[in-house]
């Protein structure tokens, strides 16, 4: 952003300027028009003319003089500020290892940013003596005060501070504006809770989770939005997962999210809870449970069945996150349906088979050559080839010979 | 003590990389974007490198063979490992304990 400060004096200026063009342009017109009828002379209409084209010019430098002005100033300004939020960082900084005192009651703006700023990068030990820190200094007071307040951007700047300062007295009137109208507020306060409940290990940590769980219920974000949301849960996630992957009330949105994040975390301690959302009957679902088998690299043994059978569903992307977990099924189960799916009509479920083929040893393999060689359709030929080549399990002169007929 | 040099354009984390370091006797440079970076890498005098950025051929960009710590806000293993194969010797995530930062340095100081 160019400009951060000064907003009503930019407004006003540019105001000023328009209001004097609409009043040069609408003396122009009159003259013009007076001088069309010949009620005026010549001459005053090329005073008239003169007037207004220096009016403009005089308006074009005061606003390009105000931009110039505003530059040079505001650089300095920042550098200044700059220098005091250093200043500030080292006095903190020296606070938490008792090498100094902790900057003065009540904190100044920028006393206050360097503070957040520090403790947005430190955990640990460390870490908790500033938030301890911060929490003396009143940080967290004026954190909650802002978080009360009626304007909009108030309360964003204070929940964006109390994700940084992650304090755990200041969980729960987070929590309270997870069910906030706009959607926004909603996200910075899951977000802010998962930031401080990442980080509790001691008491209260279980009713913490509880309280998450039931507030990322209520928030009603998006799927992609809660996933991003838990994966800021780190160390925590598993508590809060368990409790959305056994609650049958959990959105379906909010389970393909819990779904993604098992995945993503390859937590394959839910391989069960996520088997058994292989056969719901939303096919996102669906999809997000294999995915996070496949991820998880872990499909329990009652739900291999279920990977085979979801090589034919419907749903196209179903059948492609199908194909990347049945990798993770013994092969001697899974080779004769992914050598099926290797004549998809999909060219991405015809890939993800024969990768995952190529994933299961040697029965995988043979049976890709033998894919290769004799698969009756002709694009599950060629894939096979390729995904062998591209793996270097055959040179490209070998090809031919394979597809040669015996 | 070692000769470190800092590429960060966070200010907050330059700084706190500096005092952290600094704190127990490492010589601290810090250079807040990547060309000033480069120049100061190409000096040779440093015997570790720390940096927030992320480049497919770190080394080849920095033009040094010097250990390279990358601090990083990515969690993912797929980063980590992206990371490892450009070159990174070693790396710490964000947010981080200055006792295990201190500790990486440590290791890849020897």
């Amino acid at each position: 952003m160019w400009r951060r400060y000064g907003d009503v004096p930019y407004t006003l200026l540019v105001f000023a300027v328009f209001c004097l063009e609409v009043l040069g342009l609408g003396f122009l017109t009159f003259t013009f028009a007076r001088r069309l009828f010949g009620i005026l002379p010549y001459t005053q209409v090329q005073g008239a003319l003169v007037g207004v084209i220096a009016l403009t010019a005089a308006s074009l430098s005061m606003l390009t003089g105000y931009v110039l002005l505003y530059h040079a100033l505001t650089r300095s300004r920042e550098q200044q500020a700059n220098q005091r939020i250093e200043a500030w960082t080292e006095q903190w900084f020296n606070a938490v290892y008792g090498d100094g005192a902790l900057p003065p009651v009540p904190l100044t703006s920028e006393a206050l940013e360097a503070g957040l700023n520090l403790r947005h990068l430190m955990t640990g030990d460390d870490g908790r003596q500033l938030a301890e820190a911060l929490w003396r200094t009143g940080a967290a007071a004026t954190l909650l005060a802002q978080l009360g307040s009626r304007r909009l951007l108030d309360r964003m700047e204070a929940l964006d501070g109390l994700a940084r300062a992650r304090l755990p007295t200041t969980f729960a009137p987070v929590i309270r504006q997870i069910t906030h109208p706009e959607p926004v507020v909603r996200l910075m306060a899951a977000r802010a809770a998962a930031r401080t409940l990442a980080e509790w290990s001691g008491p209260g940590r279980q009713e913490a989770i509880d309280a998450f769980a039931r507030g990322i219920g209520m928030a009603d974000l998006p799927s992609g939005a809660a996933a991003e949301t838990m994966l800021l849960l780190e160390g925590n996630a598993p508590g809060v997962l368990s409790r959305l992957l056994t609650d049958e009330a959990t959105p379906v949105s909010l389970l393909r999210a819990a779904l993604d994040v098992v995945g993503r975390l390859r937590l394959g301690e839910f391989a069960y809870e996520a088997a058994v959302r292989i056969s719901h009957r939303d096919p996102e679902v669906r999809a997000a449970a294999l995915r996070a088998l496949g991820r998880a690299g872990r499909v329990p043994m009652r739900a291999r069945d279920s990977v085979v059978i979801a090589l034919m569903d419907d749903t196209e992307y179903v059948r492609i996150q199908a194909a990347r977990a049945a990798a993770f099924v013994p092969a001697k189960v899974a080779a004769p349906a992914l050598y099926e799916s290797l004549g998809d009509r999909s060219w991405w479920v015809r890939r993800a088979s024969a990768e995952s083929l190529l994933r299961s040893g040697k029965w995988g393999i043979a049976a890709l050559k033998k894919a290769a060689r004799a698969h009756p359709d002709r694009f599950a030929r060629d894939m096979a080839a390729q995904v062998l080549m591209d793996a270097q399990v055959i040179r490209p002169e070998e090809v031919s010979r394979l597809k040669a007929p015996a | 003590m070692s000769s470190i040099l800092v590429i960060d354009d966070d200010p907050a984390a330059a700084k706190l990389l500096e005092l952290a370091l600094g704190r127990v006797g490492h010589q601290v440079d810090v250079a807040r974007d990547l060309s000033s970076g480069q120049r100061a890498a190409r000096s040779g005098h440093h015997d570790l490198m720390i940096l927030d950025v992320f480049m497919p051929s770190l080394r080849a960009e920095l033009g040094s063979t010097v250990p390279v710590l990358v601090l990083t806000g990515h969690r993912q293993e797929e980063f980590l490992a992206r990371a490892q194969e450009a070159g990174a010797t070693g790396y710490v995530t964000k947010p981080f304990s200055v006792r295990d930062l201190l500790a990486e340095v440590a290791r890849l100081t020897g």
